[in-house]
Formats: structure tokens, C-alpha cells, sequence
């Protein structure tokens, strides 16, 4: 019971992160990320 | 003693449908290659982004996020709510790096393993644990210097500056920096010297990385992810307690010692308690369950 109450207590955290990642418009901005990312994944070797 | 379950059959169709749906779940990480654009899927497993990735793992997005100053909370949403509900559940059945060292497994199945004992074990994974905290340190570094305004700090760490550990990683190595190779010469300039000497001495420190996990994962089973995996040290210590888990049936056991066997991560199931595998290692593979004889190895919930 003990270990449910802490896999609960982290599923809880998990839940706030996410309301307030979703309240500050936070999957847009990964979004804008992750695109970069690829971006300057194809840029990270110079074509010689 | 009457093994009539033929444990050795299930075990083969198990591991043959987890290699599948990992197949699969690599298909639906890398959908760029389909020409359909990025996604803002983020994960609990070891793929970092290339040029084909619609999604993202969750550790290598955490190190981008703080070094741009931001608070990284999807990322440690992903850890906290994957990790309380399914544990390691993504090592085994859906990361592309898990899926490399099975195939590893497989095609060097001749060559006899190695299983290090527990204290070996212990000793090991400190080193995971040592890179997963001074990655995050030192993107915290970063993301506070950016912040200020540092930027003459920032640029004296080079290719460390945007993620870390991405930088030396054997999974990025082997889903970014070769694919770009491909890309970048074709696989007939692939292994011209002029060419390959371009790349700078970073290349070959990951060449060395990545050559070394091969090594370790051909003697021991899944072992990058034992001991080293940033992402196998977070979720599991989240997945010692996920609601998902593995018991054993007490009144059923014969202590034939089959399940421990099996465990691709060496676990030894009969020394945990038998309400629940309470180990950072479990990734819920189930391969004890489908070997056990007796039907005493149990998916549990909750
Ligand atoms: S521990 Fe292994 S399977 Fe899990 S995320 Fe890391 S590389 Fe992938
Ligand atoms: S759980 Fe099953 S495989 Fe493991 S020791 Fe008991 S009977 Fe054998
Ligand atoms: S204890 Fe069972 S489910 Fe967990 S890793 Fe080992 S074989 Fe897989």
C-alpha cells in the first residue's frame, strides 16, 4: 500500500505539471522546439 | 516435474510480439520520414530528435528546455505520470535504442552473457545516475547563464550548449549523427577519409561511446540500459513503485528459477517481494510471466 501511495502522489505531480504546462501554452512552445530542433539537426554537419 | 506449458514456445511468441510493436512504435517516433512534420509527442524513451523524429524523448527535451531557461514541466510531466502509472513499460516494449540492443541480442545470441552480480549491478548504475545528474546540472548551468545574459559563458561550451548529453549519447549517435552522414555524403562517400575527417575530434569521442555500448550490450543483455540510460534511471526509480507491475503467486511457485532465467535485466525476482517485482530495472517485458511454468508470474495493477 505504501508504494501505491507513492506512485499516486507521483501520478498527482505528474497532473499539476501538465495543467500548468497546458495553462502556459507550453506544448506550443515544444512544438516551436522540436521543430528547431530538426532544423538544426540537419545543419549540425557542414556539407563540404 | 511436468513442465507442460512448453515455456520456451510462449517465451519466443512473446519476444517476437514485442519486437513488433516496438517496430511499430519506431515507425510512429520517425512519421518525418513519411514526409508528415513534427509532432509534439514526447516520450519516455531514448530517441532524440533527427531529421526524421515526429516526437521527442522526454530526457533530451528536458535538457533543451533548461538550457533555454525554460521549466521543463512536459517533460517531467511525461517522467511522473508514465512512470507512476507504467514504470519502465517503455524500455521494453517501445524505445528504438531498446529495441537496437535487442536486435543486438538476438543477432549475437551465440556469444555467451554475462550476468554481473547484484553489487556489480549497483556499482554500475552509478555511473547512470552520475550522468543523469550532472546533465541536468549542468543544463541548469546553462539555462541560468543564458538567462542572464552570459553569453560569452554559453559559447565557451560549444556543442554542449543546446543538450548535453545528446552530444555524446550512443543513442543520438546512432539516430541522429549517422542518418546525417547518409544524408549529408551518401552512403558511397560514407567512408572517404577527406570527407571524414571534417568531423571533429566530438565525432570520434561518440564513435567511442557508441563502439563501447555495443560491446556492453553483446555480453550483457540490455545492459546500456542497466546501468547507464538517463531515462532507465528516472523512470525507474518512478517504476520501483508503479501501479504496473509483476507478482508472483506464492501457493503456485516451484522456485524452479526459469523467470530469473529469462530476465533480460537480471533481476532476481525471487528475492523481491512476491506481491510485486519492486525493482529499478523491471521494464514490464513480461518475459517472466510467459516462461513461468506454473502460471505463478502475474500482470498486477495497483
Ligand atoms: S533504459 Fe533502455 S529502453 Fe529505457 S529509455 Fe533508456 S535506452 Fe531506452
Ligand atoms: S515464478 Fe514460475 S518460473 Fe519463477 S521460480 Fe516460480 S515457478 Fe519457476
Ligand atoms: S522481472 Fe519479468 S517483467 Fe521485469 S524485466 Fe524481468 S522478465 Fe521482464
Amino acid at each position: 500500500m505504501k508504494s501505491n501511495a507513492k506512485a499516486f502522489l507521483a501520478f498527482s505531480l505528474g497532473i499539476i505539471l501538465l495543467a500548468i504546462a497546458i495553462s502556459t501554452n507550453q506544448f506550443e512552445l515544444i512544438q516551436e522546439i522540436i521543430t528547431e530542433i530538426t532544423k538544426s539537426a540537419k545543419a549540425a554537419i557542414p556539407v563540404p | 516435474m511436468a513442465w507442460h506449458k512448453k515455456p520456451k514456445t510462449n517465451l519466443t511468441k512473446l519476444r517476437l510480439l514485442r519486437t513488433f510493436v516496438q517496430f511499430i512504435m519506431f515507425i510512429l517516433m520517425n512519421l518525418t520520414f513519411f514526409l508528415i512534420g513534427a509532432t509534439w509527442l514526447v516520450l519516455p524513451v531514448n530517441m532524440p530528435r533527427s531529421i526524421f523524429s515526429s516526437s521527442e524523448g522526454a530526457f533530451f527535451l528536458l535538457q533543451r528546455m533548461l538550457t533555454m531557461a525554460i521549466i521543463p514541466l512536459i517533460p517531467l510531466a511525461v517522467f511522473f505520470l508514465f512512470g507512476a502509472i507504467l514504470g519502465r513499460f517503455f524500455c521494453a516494449w517501445a524505445c528504438p535504442f531498446g529495441l537496437f540492443q535487442d536486435i543486438l541480442g538476438y543477432l549475437s545470441s551465440w556469444i555467451r552473457k554475462y550476468e554481473p552480480t547484484r553489487e556489480t549491478n549497483l556499482s554500475l548504475r552509478q555511473i547512470g545516475e552520475f550522468i543523469t545528474g550532472a546533465t541536468l546540472l549542468f543544463s541548469t548551468f546553462i539555462g541560468i547563464n543564458v538567462a542572464l545574459g552570459e553569453t560569452a559563458t554559453v559559447e565557451a561550451f560549444d556543442v554542449f550548449v543546446d543538450q548535453p548529453w545528446a552530444v555524446l549519447s550512443p543513442s543520438a549517435f546512432l539516430f541522429t549523427a549517422i542518418p546525417l552522414l547518409f544524408w549529408w555524403g551518401g552512403i558511397e562517400n560514407f567512408f572517404i577519409w577527406d570527407k571524414f575527417v571534417l568531423i571533429d575530434i566530438i565525432f570520434w569521442l561518440r564513435l567511442f561511446i557508441f563502439i563501447f555500448a555495443i560491446i556492453v550490450v553483446i555480453y550483457i543483455p540490455r545492459g546500456w540500459c542497466r546501468w547507464f540510460c538517463p531515462v532507465g534511471i528516472i523512470m525507474g526509480e518512478l517504476g520501483k513503485n508503479s501501479l504496473l507491475g509483476i507478482g508472483r503467486n506464492i501457493s503456485k511457485c516451484n522456485h524452479c528459477g526459469f523467470c530469473e532465467d529469462v530476465c533480460p535485466m537480471g533481476i532476481r525476482i525471487l528475492s523481491h517481494p512476491a506481491e510485486k517485482v519492486r525493482s529499478q530495472q523491471c521494464t514490464n517485458c513480461l518475459d517472466c510471466v510467459a516462461v513461468c511454468p506454473e502460471d505463478a508470474m502475474e500482470i498486477k495493477f495497483l
